[in-house]
C-alpha cells in the first residue's frame, strides 16, 4: 500500500518513519522545497515538491483506490481540498486530514473524508483527563456517547471486598474485565473485588461521575 | 429590481457575501443599493468599514471558515452566498459548507487558479475564476478569434 502525506513538517517526518518501518511506499508532497530535499535525503521515500491542493500534482501521483491519502497542513482548507481532488481522480476510499478547528470535524466527514483528525480535540481531552483523579485513566476518548475507564481499586473504594452483584454499580455502567497482577479474570455476579485490582469499565458518558464515584468513592 | 437568474424568484434576496475586499465591498454595496438585504462578513474590521455609505446591510467581523461565524450570518436563510476571499481553498471550502452543510441554493465562490475549477463544479458549486474572464477580455481586445469560431 501507498501511503501519500501532503504537507505537515514534524507529524510528515514522523508518520513517514512509522510508514516505512511498516514496509508501505511513502510518498511526501509538500511545498517547502527544504524540507523536501530534507526528507529525500533521509528516507527511502518518493518525494514530491509541489501544491498538494492542484489538482496537476496530485493527478501525478499515479495512486490506487486502496492506497492512503493523508492531508496534514496548518490549514483546513487545504487539506479539505486536497482529499477531494485525491478521491475525485483516483476514488481513494481512506482519505485522512487533519483539522486545527475542531468544528471542522463534521463538515469534512460530510463532505466524505474518511478519517477526521482533530489536535486540539485530543489535547483538549487529555488536559480534562490529566484533571482526574489518579486511579482512573479514560482509555476510549474519542466518543461523547460511550465511555471506557481504567480504574485502579485502592483501600478506599467502596466497592473493595463485594461481590460484583453486591457492589450497587449503576445501571449505566459494567464492568468488562478485571486485572489482577498477571491474570485476566472476566467478572461474573459472584467475582469478589480486591485492593489493587484494575478494572476495565464501560459506562454511558453521561453517567460517567455517578460510575466513578461508586468505584473509588467520593472525592 | 433586478432578477437574479437561478434561484427562486423573489423581489429581495437574503445575501451573504464573504470577503469585503475590491470585489466583496463593491458587489455588497451594488446589492444593497438594489434593495436586497445584504450581510458582509470579513476578519478585518478595516475592510468592513470601508464599505461605501450606499451600503445599507449588517456587517459580521469573523473567521468565515468557523461554522459559528457562518451560523451568526445565518447562511442557513441566505438566498446566496457570494465567497469572494483572496484564497482559493479557503473559499472552496466555505462554499462547500454552505451548499453541504447550510444548504444554501445558489453559491457562487472565486478561485483564481483555473486547475481545480471542474472538480469543484461538480459539488454544486457556481465558480468564478478572474484569471479566465481576464484571458477572455484581453482575447476580445485583440480580437482574437477562438477555436469554436
Amino acid at each position: 500500500m501507498k501511503v501519500v502525506m501532503v504537507g505537515g513538517r514534524n507529524i510528515a517526518y514522523h508518520l513517514t518513519r512509522a510508514f516505512l518501518n511498516k514496509g508501505h511506499s511513502v510518498i511526501i508532497v509538500n511545498r517547502d522545497e527544504a524540507f523536501c530535499a530534507d526528507m529525500a535525503k533521509k528516507f527511502r521515500a518518493t518525494v514530491v515538491h509541489g501544491d498538494g491542493s492542484d489538482r496537476h500534482v496530485i493527478e501525478q501521483l499515479e495512486l490506487a483506490r486502496d492506497d492512503l491519502f493523508v492531508a496534514l497542513t496548518m490549514h483546513d482548507s487545504d487539506n479539505l481540498v486536497s482529499c477531494l481532488l485525491a478521491k475525485q481522480a483516483f476514488a481513494i476510499e481512506n482519505t485522512a486530514a487533519l483539522v486545527n478547528d475542531p468544528d471542522n470535524k463534521e463538515v469534512f466527514r460530510r463532505m466524505g473524508i474518511h478519517t477526521v483528525v482533530s489536535p486540539t480535540e485530543i489535547l483538549a481531552t487529555a488536559i480534562e483527563d490529566s484533571m482526574l483523579r489518579e486511579e482512573i485513566v479514560n482509555i476510549f476518548p474519542t466518543s461523547d456517547k460511550v465511555a471506557i475507564f481504567r480504574v485502579q481499586i485502592t483501600k478506599e473504594s467502596p466497592v473493595l471486598g463485594k461481590r460484583i452483584r453486591e457492589a450497587e454499580i449503576p445501571e449505566e455502567g459494567v464492568i468488562g474485565a478485571i486485572m489482577r497482577g498477571t491474570d485476566v479474570v472476566i467478572p461474573r455476579g459472584d467475582t469478589m473485588i480486591e485492593e489493587q485490582d484494575v478494572l476495565i469499565v464501560l459506562m454511558n458518558a453521561k453517567a460517567q461521575t455517578r460510575v466513578l464515584e461508586r468505584l473509588i468513592g467520593e472525592e | 429590481m433586478a432578477i437574479i437568474k437561478g434561484t427562486v424568484k423573489k423581489k429581495e434576496y437574503y445575501i451573504v457575501i464573504i470577503g469585503c475586499g475590491r470585489l466583496g465591498s463593491r458587489i455588497a454595496s451594488l446589492l444593497s443599493s438594489q434593495g436586497h438585504s445584504v450581510v458582509v462578513v470579513d476578519r478585518d474590521e478595516d475592510a468592513l468599514q470601508a464599505l461605501s455609505y450606499e451600503f445599507s446591510g449588517f456587517t459580521i467581523l469573523g473567521e468565515a471558515t468557523e461554522l459559528d461565524t457562518l451560523k451568526n450570518a445565518k447562511l442557513d436563510k441566505a438566498d446566496i452566498a457570494l465567497v469572494l476571499s483572496p484564497d482559493d481553498n479557503t473559499n472552496i471550502m466555505i462554499a462547500l459548507v454552505a451548499k453541504e452543510y447550510f444548504s444554501t441554493p445558489r453559491v457562487i465562490a472565486r478561485a483564481y487558479d483555473p486547475s481545480n475549477l471542474e472538480v469543484f463544479s461538480q459539488f454544486g458549486i457556481e465558480i468564478i475564476c478572474p484569471t479566465l474572464l481576464a484571458v477572455e477580455s484581453i482575447k476580445e481586445a485583440l480580437e482574437i478569434a477562438g477555436d469554436e469560431s
